[in-house]
């Protein structure tokens, strides 16, 4: 058995890594973790997440070439399953979202939500749209021309170029073309029980491969229609495979990436944009937008994963992302130097209250999660008058709010100087 | 393989050594000038470094805010975005759109909170901008009151339809070339109740950029009126308009919309879910149908009143808290060379550069901040021109609040190619919009018209670099 130089160089790599972390703590009076080892575990844990996110869209692309290739109540079943499969570790990368504008910016094309689903496909008689969005009945799967904002565009052939252009060329953001949601709308089709149990029930012949079973949900339809559903699914989730694959890219360990420039920057606005952007999808996000809005506004539009109802997976897996992301850990990877470890070594008492809310805040999200695996998905949970599904949510949104107040505190520990936006230019 | 362990290991050390010296020095970020950050601390700097203009550049949150308000912002957002619906409907929260209405959401008009424009063929329905009523005197029709609504719940009526089409004019430069200008005409039609006032007439007027708002209100009041003196003095005739503050039931500086008709945020907000989306508040508690629209009275109310208290609140909070962004090219030759032409035509005089915040009464992110929205928040006469029937408090038909410019050079990547300058979007250009420059702001137009084509180029950069 031969042994390569590659490994013996990464082998005297590992025993040099070590003798650092000895080094350091030689020279600096036990102080032991480099800023710089934290963000290489970010970077790592990142590119570990996007790609199990992209593995799990191409399961999901398997499923729905199984559906396109012989659509069924199993097809479309298993293809459900599989896109739930892929919200899994998708919704764990989100925690990466702020702090880096290069993630911010390519969320719209992956996980834009709300949807005004009359763009996309037919809709009930009671569809409520923004009486001021023109192309809220524009339904893509019906037009072979349509016009958005202005913009002539030719869908026939569905491709992955019309996709993005129809969704960039309206104003209107609810206009939604590409993406987990507009999959998912897809897969399910409008949820039609408002703040009551039950997701969409999208039947497998709006599929069909036959005239006389194509359907367009309770009617009739026309082949064309179930041939252009088939098509547009099958662009969709090749356009979030594409995506997902470029930005694990983004964050690989090879030199010039988005994330090893983070790595290799400043540590101190390295560490200001990963606590900027912890304690923004704990406190702005996830708190707010998706949590404290809903439950204010009662509304089932106001869900994200709203077509599948499985809303309540998704806010479990943001809030364990972000705890991921802090203790430097996700599933089986543990990463040498953490947030954790950096708060250790700088507050002792302030590493243990942050233990504690992430504790707090992984109980309150498992209770919501746990609710909707039990038949009280989180749109029963916000209906008006509930008011046990009400407290469910406000004990996430009270641990998450605690948890954003710790990481601010974190960040003045570390004399950070502020956990602002702008410190994401580097 | 054991010296070269050891080697490595000797390297390392020092190289440890040197980090922990040193660990992490100065933050990157270059040390900007003040005027490049407009907001002061509160200004967003371009999250894409390589696309310094975007289309969220006017959507970011003050910079300073600390994480724990900005879940607050975060829910002013959403009810700044989604859309209203018209009452009774499942969500209690988003319902009370109408009857009669402008917009389903603020951000329909306020396009990625930057501006709206008027329609861009005649046949468009009205959808980023709205037309006030006035009679001769200034009062609203007793119809259709203050406001046109051309959208309306189902079952009612709009109050008319709308055509904006355009007549031209020529304006020419001191070098005799010539700028082609447009100005709105205004056609209504299938009035819902019957014919309005003889004597009322149209104003289209455009939704402004929602950018550093509670900035300006943080301006002391009466550093606001002292510039009247001062002013004064230099030719000019700035006057503040005093209007009814109707929270505190007493008089206060007008400060936001068009005609500075409004004392704070809140207050305007409040005016435009009355008016624009139909939305009752604590402080607006009436529909906006007059008693001549017996049947708008008549459908069913979205609660008493249809904006929730947490809700105006944190739309309130997003409103004041939208961020100017930072400058781009502040220091580039062209851009300086503009900035001074700027000031020694004129056009400083009324846009005055900077202001330093005082303590804002809720937000310590606003307060005490250099800002540079180049306003001095008075209204001046700016000539027929631009005059319209609209006569709000002391603002006569001629007058108009000078416009702040910060986010200037953002204005069409947010909102869009339709979205133009002035009160009702007229100016495609800066250049057509300084041309429309009246009345007191003739002499300082007359003086950059007058300068060759490259000299006022130069100016169109500076303000581009807003």
């Amino acid at each position: 058995m031969t042994v390569s130089t590659q490994t013996l160089l990464k082998r005297s790599r590992l025993a040099a890594s070590s003798l650092l972390a000895a080094s350091l703590l030689a020279c600096s009076g036990g102080s032991t973790i480099d800023p710089q080892a934290v963000l290489a575990g970010y970077r790592t844990l990142a590119h570990a997440g996007y790609t199990d996110a992209y593995k799990a869209a191409e399961a999901l692309q398997a499923a729905i070439a199984k559906l396109d290739a012989s659509p069924s109540p199993a097809t479309l079943a298993a293809a459900r399953e599989a896109w739930r499969a892929a919200r899994r570790p998708y919704s764990r990368t989100e925690a990466l979202r702020f702090g880096n504008w290069f993630v911010d910016d390519w969320e719209t094309r992956v996980n834009a939500w709300p949807i005004d689903e009359g763009f996309i496909d037919y809709v009930a008689d009671g569809y409520v749209a923004s009486p001021t969005n023109p192309e809220a009945r524009l339904n893509l799967i019906a037009a072979d021309r349509v016009t958005i904002g202005g913009q002539n565009l030719n869908t026939e052939p569905m491709r992955r170029i019309v996709l993005e252009q129809a969704q960039a060329s309206s104003n209107i953001e609810a206009n939604v073309a590409t993406g987990y949601h507009a999959i998912e709308f897809m897969l399910w089709g409008q949820d039609l029980y408002g703040t009551q149990p039950g997701a969409g029930e999208r039947p497998w012949t709006d599929f069909a491969h036959d005239a006389e079973t194509c359907t367009d949900g309770p009617a009739a339809g026309p082949l064309r229609h179930c041939e252009r559903r088939r098509a547009f699914l099958r662009e969709l989730v090749e356009l979030l495979r594409r995506d997902l694959l470029d930005m694990a890219g983004k964050w690989g360990p090879q030199s010039g990436s988005f994330g090893d420039r983070l790595v290799e920057g400043d540590p101190k606005v390295g560490l200001r944009r990963m606590l900027f952007g912890l304690a923004t999808m704990s406190g702005d996000e996830l708190a707010g937008e998706r949590m404290q809005v809903a439950l204010l506004a009662n509304a089932p539009e106001d869900e994200q994963d709203c077509f599948s109802d499985d809303t309540h997976n998704s806010l479990l897996g943001n809030a364990l992302g972000v705890e991921a992301f802090y203790f430097g850990r996700m599933g089986a990877q543990d990463m040498p130097a953490s947030l954790a470890d950096l708060a250790q070594q700088t507050d002792a008492e302030l590493a243990k209250a942050l233990e504690l809310a992430f504790a707090r805040t992984r109980r309150a999200m498992q209770a919501i999660a746990d609710a909707g695996d039990n038949g009280r998905p989180f749109d029963t949970l916000i209906a008006p008058g509930n008011d046990e599904g009400a407290a469910l949510i406000q004990a996430g949104i009270t641990a998450l709010r605690a948890q954003t107040r710790l990481l601010e505190q974190l960040g003045d520990a570390l004399e950070l100087g502020g956990l602002n936006p702008n410190a994401q230019i580097n | 393989m054991r010296w070269r362990l050891a080697l490595c290991a000797a390297l390392l050390m020092l190289a440890g050594c040197e980090r922990q010296a040193d660990p992490q020095a100065a933050p990157a970020e270059a040390e900007l000038p003040s005027k490049a950050l407009p907001g002061g601390q509160t200004s967003f700097i371009a999250r894409n470094p390589l696309t310094a203009l975007s289309v969220g550049s006017f959507s970011q949150a003050s910079a300073n805010l600390p994480s724990s308000a900005r879940g607050q912002f975060a829910v002013g957002n959403s009810f700044f975005t989604q859309p209203w619906v018209s009452a009774p409907a499942s969500t209690a929260a988003r319902d009370g759109l109408g009857p009669l209405f402008n917009a389903a959401a603020c951000q329909d008009c306020h396009i990625h909170d930057g501006r709206g424009h008027p329609p861009a063929t005649p046949d468009e329905p009205l959808r980023a901008a709205v037309i006030r009523l006035s009679r001769a005197d200034g009062s609203p029709d007793p119809t259709y009151g203050s406001q046109l609504q051309p959208m309306a719940v189902p079952g009612l009526q709009p109050e008319a339809s709308t055509e904006v089409g355009w007549q031209t004019q020529q304006f020419e430069f001191g070098d005799g070339t010539t700028l082609e200008l447009r100005s709105p005409v205004v056609a209504l039609r299938d009035w819902g109740n019957g014919p309005p006032a003889a004597d009322t007439q149209p104003t289209l007027l455009v939704a402004p950029p929602m950018i550093g708002l509670g900035l300006l209100e943080a301006i002391p009041a009466e550093a606001i009126a002292a510039q009247v003196q001062q002013q004064d003095a230099m030719g000019l005739a700035g006057r503040i308009n005093t209007v009814p503050d109707h929270r505190s039931g007493d008089d206060a500086l007008g400060r936001f919309g068009w005609k500075a008709a409004q004392p704070s945020v809140r207050q305007q907000s409040l005016d435009a879910f009355v008016n624009d989306l139909g939305i009752t508040s604590g402080l607006f508690s009436e529909d906006n149908c007059t008693p001549a629209q017996t049947q708008c009275a008549a459908l069913p109310s979205g609660g008493q009143p249809e904006l929730q208290a947490n809700i105006e609140d944190a739309v309130s909070f997003y409103a004041n808290h939208l961020a100017p962004p930072a400058r781009r090219d502040h220091d580039r030759p062209d851009v300086l060379e503009g900035e001074a032409l700027f000031s020694s035509l004129g056009c400083a005089g009324c846009h005055r550069p900077s202001w330093t915040t005082g303590e804002h009464p809720t937000s310590a992110a606003l307060s005490n901040q250099t800002i540079w929205p180049y306003t001095d928040l008075l209204l001046h006469d700016m000539g027929t021109g631009l005059a319209s029937p609209l006569i709000a408090h002391q603002a006569g038909p001629q007058h108009w609040r000078t416009a702040p410019l910060w986010g200037l050079g953002h204005t069409k990547t947010v909102g869009g190619p339709h979205v133009g300058y002035l009160h009702d979007g007229r100016a495609r250009t800066l250049a057509e919009a300084i041309a429309w420059h009246g009345g007191e702001a003739a002499a300082a137009r007359d003086a950059w018209a007058a300068l060759p084509a490259p000299k006022r180029r130069l100016v169109i950069r500076f303000l581009a670099s807003l």
